[in-house]
């Protein structure tokens, strides 16, 4: 080439790596063991569901799988973030059998690993990375949603720590959880932003009550908790005292790819042909588009995820990268659950068939879809901050 | 997974970038409007970067930078073929050109004096019998009509890297018009703020930027996938026109929405970038017709991924 550089450098390869596609067939492997195929994920009226992902978490754990990602002494294998990622593809598209407990593993472990005392690490990190324990957030408050940093729950002090009130809502597993990571205002001097700290609180601690939400996600998605006189101590500050938005801001950034919602769709998305069998051929052909252009959209969904992790991994923060994966990636939940309902068509309201998975797991897709564009900061939200990313000051 | 792609690929993309630009950028599609031989000067620049010296086929490298080149071409509406030249058995002299062979062979620069060779997406090929003069319409200035000559079967790999390299191009002309339009709404004032300040328009660009982000992504996908070969590589490229077929779909009318009446005038490199577009855009496929041939491509093969379709009775 007459500008004078030789071509002999590393290209795009999007293939998993060795060790990569070895782990995608451990983990295929213990599930298929371990979960049933008409497992539909944790949260359900049928207490066997829970019992599933209990015992895969310690099935996992065993295996140091469970929190492959973090350091050996505290119970991972040091796993890079492609092994992550097939972590949690592989488990999203099998209806999450973790549970509740990969919140545990993929944010809370690693805020106590950044932010706790080695008391605080030996308390809760060995549980979590056994596959032991479940854990709740206390964030949003009937006032506080998207404004999370406005939230008024009252740690006041007393003698020997605090005294907690107030409420948090929408908080899911708050029916099964052992802990709560819950953010209290210490101070409301300041910008809203300060006075606010983190507390690692048992759940059976006098003065919590919890009340389930029912809604159409299913049972356990939605809880209230009630605080009234929690008492605290210093020893269950994570951080410093006052610091919180600062552990919050730092923890979810641990969360930045959040959940492979594509994964799930991918796998549904090519199930459909063999699941319709000869009713596959009859199908509109817009519906088709539909279908096919939902695939491509996978794959977009995926690569953005992975642009985002590997663009972590060389020390690239960039809120752009999370925020159009955020978006792209709840829409195409939604997306995926429309189209698929259609494919199904009258099965889409229920079926009284035992043995059709597949329209079972597009229903449930379908319900639980309705929120991602809500869950873990709504989409409203992402797009501010992805056009305050493009339009700098003048979108303010 | 690495989908950085490598530095000399990135590095010729910005030489000639850097080059387009120099010469006149998006203005050179203005002048080609005027005076259509100044399509020669542009393949003479491109020569003499060494363009047409690269080889797609036989180096994974080169076929980096030849991505790198279409995007560049892309970015300012460049009024030649270089996708069609670089996706030929031989960029130095030949072009190649994707048509239905169910539709009238129309090919964008095929006046260009150039050993063309005519090709669909099942494997087809002909050379061209005889070309039919230029439209010259707003939005076909270079289209022909062509008569393809006997049509015989090879392999799939060189339309699909045709059909990927145009990807490219189009993300360069989807990335250059968002960039014009983020940077209008932030200069143009009305009701006393600049229009990035009102959330509608702000909204309406979070989907610009998301559609060409994950359009950015999926042709690295596609262009690994063209650099393997094989039945996938089709299907991945036909995935990527249609992703880039709705991007452009998406960031032209948010584009032209967003700068008003100033945006359909010459005065505007929008208005180049969106009558370009066209062509790639609409042949020999518009955005329903990728759909059906992307349909088509899944049901023979699969559409590839971690959760692809498995079938034993194929």
């Amino acid at each position: 080439m007459r500008h004078g550089v030789a071509m002999r450098e590393g290209i795009v390869d999007f293939a998993d790596t060795a060790e990569e596609s070895e782990l995608r067939s451990e983990l295929r492997s213990l599930l298929d063991e371990h979960v049933p195929e008409a497992y539909l994920g944790a949260f359900t009226h049928n207490e066997n569901d829970l019992a599933v992902a209990q015992n895969f978490c310690k099935v996992l754990a065993q295996r140091r799988l469970l929190a492959l990602a973090w350091p050996e002494e505290f119970g991972g294998r040091a796993g890079n973030s492609g092994e992550l990622t097939v972590l949690r593809e592989e488990m999203w598209a099998r209806h999450e059998p973790r549970g509740a407990q990969y919140m545990g593993v993929n944010w809370i472990g690693p805020a106590i690993m950044r932010f706790g005392t080695p008391a605080q690490q030996e308390l809760h990190l060995p549980p979590i990375s056994a596959g032991e324990v479940i854990w709740c957030q206390g964030f949003s408050e009937p006032d506080s949603g998207s404004d999370l940093a406005s939230l008024k729950t009252a740690a006041r002090p007393v003698k020997g720590g605090w005294e907690v009130n107030g409420q948090k809502v929408w908080t899911s597993y708050a029916t099964m959880a052992e802990w709560i990571f819950l953010l209290a205002r210490t101070s409301n001097t300041g910008p809203k932003q300060q006075g606010i700290t983190v507390f690692l609180v048992p759940m059976s601690r006098p003065g919590i009550e919890v009340r389930p939400i029912p809604a159409m996600l299913g049972p356990h998605h939605l809880n209230e908790v009630f605080l009234s006189g929690v008492q605290v101590t210093e020893a269950d500050v994570l951080g410093t005292v006052g610091q919180g938005w600062q552990v919050v801001r730092e923890a979810l950034a641990f969360e930045r790819v959040g959940i492979a919602r594509y994964a799930r769709c991918e796998r549904l998305l090519n199930e459909a042909p063999d699941a319709l069998g000869d009713r596959w051929a009859r199908l509109p052909g817009a519906l088709k588009h539909r279908w096919v252009k939902a695939l491509v959209h996978t794959r977009q969904a995926r690569l953005l995820a992975h642009r985002v992790v590997e663009r972590h991994d060389t020390g690239v923060v960039d809120p752009r990268d999370s925020a159009a994966y955020r978006i792209a990636v709840t829409r195409l939940d939604q997306e995926v659950g429309e189209v698929l309902m259609d494919v199904i068509g009258s099965d889409a309201v229920g079926t009284d068939d035992e043995t059709d998975l597949f329209s079972r797991a597009v229903e449930d897709h379908w319900r639980y879809a309705q929120a991602s564009t809500v869950a873990s900061g709504s989409i409203e939200m992402q797009r501010v901050l992805l056009s305050r990313a493009l339009l700098g000051e003048a979108a303010r | 997974m690495r989908s950085a792609m490598s530095a000399e690929a990135e590095s010729f993309g910005r030489v000639v970038d850097e080059a387009i630009r120099s010469a006149g950028g998006v203005a050179l599609a203005q002048h080609a409007d005027a005076e259509p031989a100044e399509r020669d000067k542009i393949a003479a620049m491109l020569g003499n970067l060494g363009v047409w010296d690269l080889e797609p086929a036989a180096d994974p490298v080169q076929a980096e930078a030849a991505a790198a080149v279409c995007r560049a071409a892309g970015r300012y509406a460049l009024p030649y073929p270089v996708a069609e030249r670089l996706s030929s058995a031989d960029p130095a002299r030949a072009a190649l050109a994707l048509v239905d062979r169910d539709a009238p062979a129309r090919v964008a620069h095929l006046d260009l004096d150039l050993d063309w060779q005519l090709c669909d997406s099942r494997g087809f090929v002909a050379p061209v019998a005889t070309v039919g003069a230029a439209f010259g319409g707003k939005l076909s200035r270079f289209v022909c009509s062509a008569n393809p000559g006997a049509w015989t079967h090879t392999q799939t790999d060189q339309a699909a890297r045709l059909i990927t390299l145009q990807g490219w191009t189009l993300l360069g002309l989807v990335e250059q018009a968002s960039q014009l339009t983020y940077r209008y709404v932030q200069e143009r004032i009305q009701f006393g703020h600049p229009l990035a300040h009102f959330q509608a328009i702000q909204f309406t660009l979070t989907d610009v930027a998301v559609a060409v982000d994950g359009l950015a992504e999926l042709a690295k996908y596609a262009l690994w996938s063209s650099i393997k070969g094989g039945p996938a590589a089709m299907v991945d490229a036909v995935a990527l026109r249609l992703a880039a077929t709705e991007t452009a779909d998406t960031t032209f009318r948010a584009g032209h929405q967003l700068h008003g009446a100033i945006g359909f005038c010459d005065e505007t490199p929008i208005s180049w970038l969106s009558r370009s577009s066209q062509t790639l855009r609409r042949l020999p496929w518009g955005l329903s017709q990728t759909e059906a041939r992307l349909v088509e491509l899944v049901d023979e093969t699969t559409f590839a991924g971690p959760f692809e379709r498995v079938r034993t009775a194929l």
